[in-house]
């Protein structure tokens, strides 16, 4: 129930289009300040919070004397935060930056490590009409490289024709074992009202929303249209989680930056990826 | 007492006659062959003497028509046949001391040469490179493909291959992708980057190039 | 039999070995092939500047514009999308560019900011190496009278494909990096 909220609560924070800047530079004087500290690229964000660059953006290799240095980290860690953003307890942000940049036990994140999905809404004709689903991905192995993977598929058109039906009514919504001595002639129940159809699948059935979509697409029923703003799911830092979204703003404070942080126990974290990663 | 007088006065006549009779008897036979000999030996030696010094004096003298091998050949002749002449002795201090100051002027002109064609290849290439320069830093589109049809004459033809280094690293030798010199140079007009040296030139039997390869400055 | 399998585990072996290796390229080689990825970028953004600039004569724009082109690998589109439109319009490369040439100004200034940020090259499945470059550039049109009529700032976001090739050059075998942009997402910063 707990993790279903927090799905809940990081749902409705799917939609809500990235902060765009606010207005615009007056005048564009030259100074690229500005530039400089914006973190450009997703791989900006992997190097500033491990410390593998300088703040010229040129980059340390292990065994440069700054390579991952602890003060810096912290820094860093500082500048990769959404300082705008309301879902961020200062506390809580000094908590994560001590124990990620921990002298003894420092945490690092890792580009081709697992635990960590890109989100981004998608919009579709859908039987004529716009409909906006959200495509996950996560990086995946293979052969001599890498490349992103969609792993679910979150469309509310979908979801809603396997909701958690009426109860009681559930509850009647199976083929009796004794239906094979009457050459299974109940079985039009399954498909006489297709709301509970999948009550009669063994236990093990869970939707594949991706096959849906696949499926969709190849009737003809759904269209691609256009994507949404893009983010970033990570739990890699054991305890936590946070969100990262691109902020196209001016001042110092834009880029890809933490938007949202939240301390997670291991099951809300199992939970979470398994939404990601049914 | 007369006695002992007599053998005193007998033992070094005896000795003598012995004496004088022993040499008699020993070279009495051929005595007029060894002086022959003797003198023929002499008269070999002053000649081996005085053929090592025309020859040490000749080699003194030349005006380098010989060359330094041939003298160095010659010397070692005649030092081999240690005649032990105090005239030779002095000639040979001379030629050895001119042999070597000719070995050295020969050294240095070598270096000297070395050296000019280094700076002559160097020009060359320098040459080229500032064909390429002057390409990049043309202020219009005419001028710069004047440059162009200029340089080209330097190559065999427009699709000479340039190569270009971007890294080297003991035996891995990184290279960007192969291109023509034509493209290259119109490459040079549009970007007006020039940031290569010329590394190495091949050219054919009329003097024009048939490759060049680039390495980044 | 037995002696083919062996023969195919080891094959198979020295092609994976091989992936491996080629992966652990020292940091100079890196710092390289990064420097030879930002130059096409420079170039790209040179031919950019001339294609926009009305003094350049019509045909050297065209014959700028395949140059440009050539830089790309086949199919590559700019992603464009505005601060008040975050939808994204696709172009073919060429269509782009030969959009830029086109545009009603008078005058056009075209500047690029110093600031380059350059990715990590990551490896595909097929071992091509791939990164992205990223610019900012500072787009000016100006009418007949000389006014500003438009102005904008771009975040260029572009992909750089490196892949190791040989090739005989007179008879010599030749190892080199064969760079290739890919697509391009344009996304507006400021406007005015």
């Amino acid at each position: 129930m707990k993790y279903s909220i927090t799905i809940l609560i990081l749902l409705c924070c799917a939609f809500i289009m990235p902060a765009f800047g606010q207005g615009s530079l007056s005048s564009i004087t030259g100074d690229e300040t500005d530039l400089y500290a914006q973190t450009k690229q997703v791989n900006q964000f992997f190097r500033r919070f491990n410390n593998e660059e300088d703040r010229y953006g040129n980059r340390y290799y292990p065994g440069d004397s700054l390579y991952r240095d602890n003060a810096f980290r912290k820094v860093y860690l500082e500048m990769l935060f959404d300082k705008e953003s309301p879902f961020i307890q200062k506390s809580q942000k000094e908590e994560f930056i001590n124990h990620v940049a921990d002298v003894d036990n420092p945490v690092f994140l890792d580009f081709h490590g697992d635990n960590w999905f890109a989100e981004v809404p998608a919009t579709f004709m859908y039987y004529k009409k716009k409909e906006t689903l959200l495509l996950f991905l996560q990086l995946e192995q293979e052969n001599l490289g890498y490349k992103w993977v969609i792993t679910n598929v979150y469309f509310d058109k979908f979801l809603k024709k396997f909701n958690k039906g009426d109860k009681e009514l559930v509850k009647s919504k199976f083929l009796h074992p004794m239906s094979h001595e009457l050459d299974f002639m109940n079985m039009y129940k399954v498909f006489q009202d297709p709301t509970y159809s999948e009550y009669y699948a063994s236990k093990t059935f869970k939707p594949d929303y991706r096959t849906l979509l696949f499926y969709e697409v190849k009737m003809g029923n759904m269209e691609y249209q256009n994507l949404g703003p893009l983010k970033f799911h990570f739990f890699q830092v054991d305890g936590w989680y946070f969100e990262v979204n691109f902020f196209n703003r001016p001042g110092n404070n834009s880029g890809w930056l933490i938007s949202k942080l939240y301390k997670i126990s291991d099951k809300e974290k199992e939970d979470l990826i398994r939404f990601y990663l049914p | 007492m007369k006695t002992q007088f007599y053998f005193k006065s007998i033992i070094p006549r005896l000795f003598i006659i012995l004496l004088v009779g022993g040499i008699a008897f020993s070279t009495g036979g051929c005595k007029s062959k060894k002086k022959l000999a003797q003198e023929a030996a002499a008269k070999e030696y002053a000649d081996r003497v005085a053929k090592a010094i025309a020859e040490l004096e000749a080699i003194l003298n030349d005006d380098g028509t010989m060359p330094v091998v041939e003298m160095e050949r010659r010397l070692n002749d005649i030092k081999s046949q240690n005649l032990n002449d105090t005239r030779v002795n002095e000639l040979i201090k001379q030629v050895e001391a001119k042999i070597a100051a000719q070995k050295e002027a020969l050294r240095q002109k070598q270096l000297d040469d070395q050296k000019k064609q280094e700076a002559a290849e160097e020009q060359t290439y320098h040459y080229i490179d500032e064909y390429f320069k002057q390409v990049a830093n043309s202020k219009t589109v005419p001028e710069a493909n004047a440059k162009i049809a200029e340089a080209m004459k330097m190559f065999s033809s427009p699709d000479v291959p340039v190569l270009i280094i971007i890294s080297k690293a003991g035996s891995d030798v990184d290279y960007d992708k192969p291109t023509t010199i034509e493209k290259y140079l119109n490459y040079l007009k549009d970007t007006k980057n020039y940031n290569n040296s010329v590394y190495s030139v091949k050219m054919d039997g009329y003097g024009q190039i048939v490759s060049l390869e680039l390495i980044k400055n | 039999m037995k002696t083919y399998k062996s023969l195919i585990i080891l094959l198979f072996a020295g092609f994976a070995l091989q992936g491996v290796a080629q992966d652990n390229l020292s940091p100079e080689r890196k710092q390289a092939i990064d420097s030879l990825a930002l130059e096409k970028v420079r170039d790209l953004s040179k031919y950019i500047s001339l294609i926009g600039d009305k003094d350049t004569p019509f045909s050297e724009a065209n014959r700028v514009i395949d140059r440009a082109v050539e830089l790309f690998m086949e199919g590559s589109e700019v992603g464009v999308s505005s601060l008040y439109k975050e939808e994204i319009n696709y172009y073919q490369v060429r269509e782009y560019l030969e959009r830029l040439m086109r545009l009603n100004y008078s005058k056009v200034d075209i500047e690029w900011y110093k600031i380059e940020y350059v990715s990590d090259l990551e490896r595909q499945p097929d071992g091509t190496y791939v990164g992205v470059i990223t610019i900012f550039q500072k787009f000016s049109g100006y009418d007949q009278e000389g006014g500003l009529v438009y102005q904008d700032v771009t975040k260029k976001d572009i992909t750089v494909y490196v892949k190791r090739k040989e090739t005989q050059i007179a008879g010599k075998l030749i190892g080199f990096w064969d760079v290739l942009l890919g697509d391009i997402r344009v996304k507006e910063t400021t406007k005015e």
